[in-house]
């Protein structure tokens, strides 16, 4: 039986009017949610949610930048920055590094490459590659120098205020000061595991036994209580309200 | 008329919804994640060793006590913070090799615990009774487990004083916003002072409310004044704990009515015992007590530069920290997370601040009885860290998580028509168990699972 729009109107309004729509689409909400979150192969790498961006530069002559980061998994593989062209007729090129820093060791240089500013301005984003590293709990330093690229002809970077990255730090090399804020970037990881697996491994590790159905179990029973809670108060303040139904049942179609 | 079943549920389910919630935080925030928690973990160990257990008490108070078995704790907890890779969560790559041995030598954020406020490492001390020295993580689940029950206790009791001065709706949406609470949640699962203290908060929210409904006022009266001097022995900021006690005590006592002349001499002599118990262990640790209550109360902030932004920065920092800050303060939420954080208190206190002024004077009764408790418990808490320059804390906030979970509530449920109310309620519930689930996916997890 096909269910029409009518149909559904009229499900929805009178699952509100009893007071249990909203408790479901909360629970279902936390529960897609938590489910995203399990799901998540991005290991916790540097990722930027992108609030209060704004656009260094132009970046032009001889202007270096860097930015470091730590990484927490195994199998860095790239590193994605956001460039964007200014008014002016892109020129010259600009040399990417990507430096290991990590504290009690050599620096290393992982990749070198030269991308000309007209690629770059070319393209809301630019994507490093290199061979996947052993870069479980290492520190990189991305430097971004510019080479014959004269006023006007040089790019903009797409960075944000505030210490999204608790482990990162950007650099205008300029006056060498650390900046309030990083570079909007992205890093991939060959390999990554879930969160989920990451959990499991953890709670085995601590001995847990049975770690996934115990996992599993807790999170239904947080969710099923969730709803059995929401569902109580929503009557208890339309009973305090005194009304047992704010609005009336929707006739059915 | 009695409870009926579902209504006797409700509290079952709170509980049971913090304890899940509870555990899920414990698989995924590792141990040593709370501030200070190897500082606090070596002192309570130390006092449950039998060769220190025997030390009188006055030694232990002025920290006579750097021993080898407080030396042999230090080297194994250092190795377990190893084993459970805290460094990488400190922005270093390894831990330092060799591993230190001595707090001192392994980190500036690492000090050694003081016994001057005594009552929680003696249960602590309890709590890890019969654990060798050498097995520390033994020891430290323990006390995480001790700390879970401390808050669990005490957000049952938030529950039971919300209750008799709100009714059932408010105590039930109240306590499941606390127990959705996502510092809430971390500082229960954090090994130090402060789950004592929140349980503390809660008795006396709990026998304030018992009080001034007219529940057993005699004992009520006593328990408050016991719990003031315990909350007192628990951790300096119990102080303004101790301002509350009193004024909850004298609002109590000089109630209109036949009861203080029938249970003067009860009272009288109640409040006598509790001063001379409480007289019997300051004399113990009076000195060392009142220096590092003299110590905090020592204003360290320059006036001249110190301006009224700066006030309101702490307590905007102070705020978001009691809804979400990761580990030694190192993982901060996201702002979109924050600014929603912000919004929902902003609208709950100001809410209720209309509601006091504009409700029907039961109401307004009980809104003032939690506004005393939040106003002096936050105000001094605030007030004493901003001008001795101690890091904002949120969690310093929690011994009045109660009171203060009413007020939002009821400021967010009672500003509007009643019609709408049994819309706002669940929303408001779902819009925190949305901010419970985002701060494990976008803070916690990031920040502790690939380690």
């Amino acid at each position: 039986m096909v269910m029409t729009r009518a149909v559904w109107r009229s499900a929805w309004a009178r699952a509100w009017a009893q007071g249990w729509a909203l408790p479901l689409a909360a629970v279902v909400v936390c529960l897609a949610l938590e489910a995203a979150g399990l799901a998540d192969r991005s290991g916790g790498e540097p990722r930027n949610a992108g609030v209060r961006r704004y656009v260094v530069g132009e970046i032009s002559r001889e202007a270096r930048l860097a930015q470091t980061f730590l990484v927490k998994a195994d199998g860095l593989s790239s590193v994605t920055i956001h460039p964007r062209a200014t008014s002016g007729q892109p020129a010259g090129a600009a040399i990417l590094d990507l430096v290991d820093v990590t504290e009690g060791s050599e620096p290393r240089v992982v990749t070198q490459t030269t991308v000309p500013v007209a690629t770059l301005a070319a393209s809301a984003s630019y994507t490093l590659r290199f061979p996947p590293q052993p870069s479980r709990s290492r520190e990189y330093r991305l430097e971004i120098a510019m080479v014959d690229v004269p006023r006007g002809g040089g790019v903009g970077l797409v960075a944000a205020r505030g210490d999204g990255h608790p482990n990162a730090t950007f650099f205008i090399n300029i006056n060498g000061r650390a900046r309030w804020g990083d570079l909007v970037f992205e890093t991939t990881v060959d390999g990554a595991q879930s969160n989920m697996a990451l959990l499991q491994a953890r709670l085995s590790s601590w001995g847990v036994p049975a770690a996934t159905l115990a996992l599993m179990l807790l999170l239904a029973a947080k969710a099923a209580l969730l709803y059995v809670l929401m569902r109580a108060i929503a009557r208890n303040a339309g009973a305090a309200a005194g009304q047992s139904a704010p609005i009336s049942p929707a006739p059915p179609a | 008329m009695a409870p009926s079943g579902a209504a006797r549920a409700i509290p079952a389910c709170l509980l049971a919804l913090f304890l899940c919630s509870a555990i899920l935080t414990s698989a995924v925030v590792p141990p040593w994640q709370g501030p200070d928690e190897p500082t606090h973990y070596v002192l309570a160990h130390a006092l449950a060793l039998p060769e220190v257990r025997t030390a009188p008490l006055v030694t232990l108070a002025g920290r006579t006590l750097v021993t080898t078995v407080e030396h042999d704790l230090q080297r194994a907890t250092l190795a377990s913070m190893a084993r459970y890779r805290w460094w990488e969560s400190y922005g270093s790559s390894r831990p330092p090799d060799p591993l230190p041995t001595l707090f001192v030598d392994a980190s500036k954020r690492l000090g050694t615990g003081t016994y001057v406020q005594p009552l929680y490492y003696g249960l602590a001390a309890l709590v890890v009774r019969g654990v060798p020295a050498a097995d520390v993580d033994r020891g430290y689940w323990r006390l995480r487990l001790l700390s879970i029950a401390l808050c669990a206790t005490a957000l049952m009791l938030g529950w039971a004083g919300t209750r008799l001065l709100f009714g059932s709706e408010v105590a039930a949406g109240a306590t499941l916003l606390a127990a959705l609470l996502p510092q809430f949640l971390l500082t229960a699962i954090s090994v130090n002072s402060d789950a004592l203290l929140i349980l503390l908060g809660a008795v006396l929210w709990w026998q304030g409310a018992r009080l001034v409904t007219g529940h057993s006022r005699g004992l009520a009266l006593l328990i408050v004044l016991i719990v003031a001097m315990a909350a007192l022995l628990t951790k300096r900021n119990a102080v303004p704990l101790l301002g509350i006690a009193i004024l909850v005590a004298a609002a109590g006592s000089l109630r209109p009515g036949t009861w203080l002349l029938r249970h003067v001499l009860v009272v009288a002599g109640a409040a006598a015992g509790t001063l001379v118990i409480a007289w019997t262990l300051f004399d113990i640790v009076r000195t060392p007590l009142l220096v590092f209550l003299t110590n905090a109360l020592n204003i360290r902030r320059v006036a001249g530069t110190t301006t009224l932004l700066h006030l309101i920065d702490f307590g905007r920092i102070s705020v978001d920290f009691a809804w979400l800050i990761g580990g030694w303060q190192r993982f901060p939420a996201p702002e979109p997370w924050l600014w929603v954080a912000r919004i929902l208190t902003i609208a709950g206190f100001g809410g209720a601040m209309f509601v006091t002024f504009r409700s029907a004077s039961s109401l307004r009764r009980s809104l003032s009885f939690a506004w005393v408790f939040v106003v002096i418990h936050c105000g001094m808490v605030l007030g004493l860290s901003f001008w001795t320059l101690q890091a904002p804390q949120g969690r310093y906030l929690f011994p009045v998580i109660a009171p203060a979970a009413a007020l939002v509530w009821v400021g967010m449920t009672r500003l509007g028509p009643p019609r709408f109310r049994p819309y706002v309620a669940p929303a408001l519930v779902g819009v925190v168990a949305v901010l419970n689930v985002t701060a494990f996916t976008a803070t916690l997890m990031p920040a502790y699972l690939p380690w």
